[in-house]
């Protein structure tokens, strides 16, 4: 009779255990169903915002022209730091005085073509710019309104891994609507990136506490020609050469830049000018380690190219933004 | 086809040849930097010979592929943008 106790308790005991473990089996199977279920629809939620997004990106204006292929800048001259440096605008009037004063730098590029091989690469690119500076006076001689398209090429010729000869040339049509004069302008500058420090373009010269760069320069020698259009066309000529050098004593914050271009004149027609120089001594403070903002001072002299080579003096306080 | 950490570790050392800025330093600073900002501070020619640099490092190993100064140029490009573009060369 006690064994018969027992074994009946056994059996309930074991029956009872394999119940639980159904039931167990069970909930498990409708718990991890309803973790399944819920984990994919956190996923889908969040794909759907990461479409969402993507969507709202691809609505944004900018982001669009930048994922075309567009670049915005203040200028894409060879002959320039000018495609460092962001598009500006400014438009200022006096309801009272009637007083208004408009000043433009804006340069557009298309990414344009590549021709590449192992140890060469051929780029052209079309671009437009337009530059103006004017205001209701109009008295002052630096007034310029100016639209200008063309392409620009570069070709880079891999020497050794260490030296690379390039060529930066231009082929403009510039309408000047202040001097009514258009012309056809074409120049090709000759220079050299070097690795080795100290040598033209090397990126080497560190502050060796912060990585920060502290002295970089390029020297440029070239061909410029200029043409007006029309039945009693006009040329200038020169061979010209500049330095560009950037001096950074403080690397993250503080940094000189001067870029001297001297102008021989082969013939004159057109301009009139003789030999000409154009200067620019500046001098940035840059709030941010990585140069996006910044407050700069830049100091000009000499005959602007930009402007039918104007005799030119002038200083410009701007801010500066990178992003 | 080359493993992911041996490409990266040739670009480093690219980089580091042209910026003399240390493969540590790189590595721990700077992957998240864009080649166009300070410290790195790449322009037109020194991406264009970086470019030129890299093209011969793929085609050693994959002569049918190639690299563009256009790509290296594009808008917003980091240093592991870089790199992941170079792996991406490989597949």
């Amino acid at each position: 009779m006690k064994y018969l106790l027992l074994a009946l308790t056994i059996f309930v005991l074991q029956k009872s255990h394999a119940q639980t473990s159904t039931t167990d089996r069970h909930c498990d199977s409708i718990m991890r169903k309803i973790i399944d279920s819920t984990v994919k629809a956190k996923v889908d939620s969040i794909e759907a915002k990461k479409k969402k997004a993507d969507k709202k990106e691809d609505k944004n204006v900018l982001d669009w022209l930048s994922n075309s292929g567009f670049s915005i800048r203040k200028g894409f001259s060879p002959s320039s730091k000018d495609d460092a440096n962001p598009a500006s605008a400014f438009w200022y009037k006096n309801f009272i005085t009637n007083f208004s004063y408009t000043t433009v730098d804006v340069g557009a590029k298309y990414k344009g073509y590549e021709f590449g091989k192992r140890k060469s690469s051929f780029l052209i690119f079309p671009k437009m710019e337009w530059h103006k500076n004017e205001d209701t006076t109009s008295k002052s001689k630096n007034t310029c309104n100016t639209l200008t398209g063309g392409i620009n090429i570069e070709y880079y010729y891999s020497v050794t891994p260490r030296f690379t000869p390039f060529i930066a040339g231009i082929a403009d049509y510039k309408d000047d609507y202040i001097k009514k004069l258009e012309t056809i302008d074409l120049s090709a500058y000759v220079s050299i990136f070097c690795i080795p420090s100290f040598l033209p373009g090397s990126l080497r010269v560190r502050d060796p506490k912060s990585d920060g760069l502290i002295f970089r320069y390029y020297p440029y020698t070239g061909i410029e020609y200029y043409r007006s259009t029309g039945a009693s066309a006009q040329s200038t000529s020169f061979w010209a050469s500049r330095l560009s050098v950037e001096l950074n004593p403080l690397p993250k914050y503080l940094q000189f830049v001067f870029d001297y271009t001297y102008r021989v004149k082969i013939s004159d027609n057109l301009y009139k000018q003789g030999d000409v120089f154009w200067l620019l001594v500046g001098v940035n403070h840059y709030f941010d380690a990585k140069h996006r903002l910044g407050i700069g001072l830049d100091y000009n002299e000499g005959s602007d190219p930009n402007n039918s080579f104007v005799r030119t003096n002038k200083i410009d306080l701007c801010f500066k933004l990178k992003v | 086809m080359p493993a992911k950490d041996d490409v990266q570790s040739h670009v480093l050392n690219f980089i580091n040849a042209f910026t003399n800025i240390n493969v540590d330093d790189l590595t721990s600073k700077f992957l998240d930097t864009k080649l166009t900002d300070a410290p790195f501070e790449f322009d037109n020619p020194s991406t264009a010979a970086l470019t030129l640099t890299l093209r011969g490092y793929i085609q050693n190993t994959s002569p049918s592929q190639t690299i563009l100064v256009t790509e290296v140029r594009s808008d917003g490009l980091t240093l592991q943008g870089l790199i992941d573009l170079v792996f991406s060369k490989f597949k």
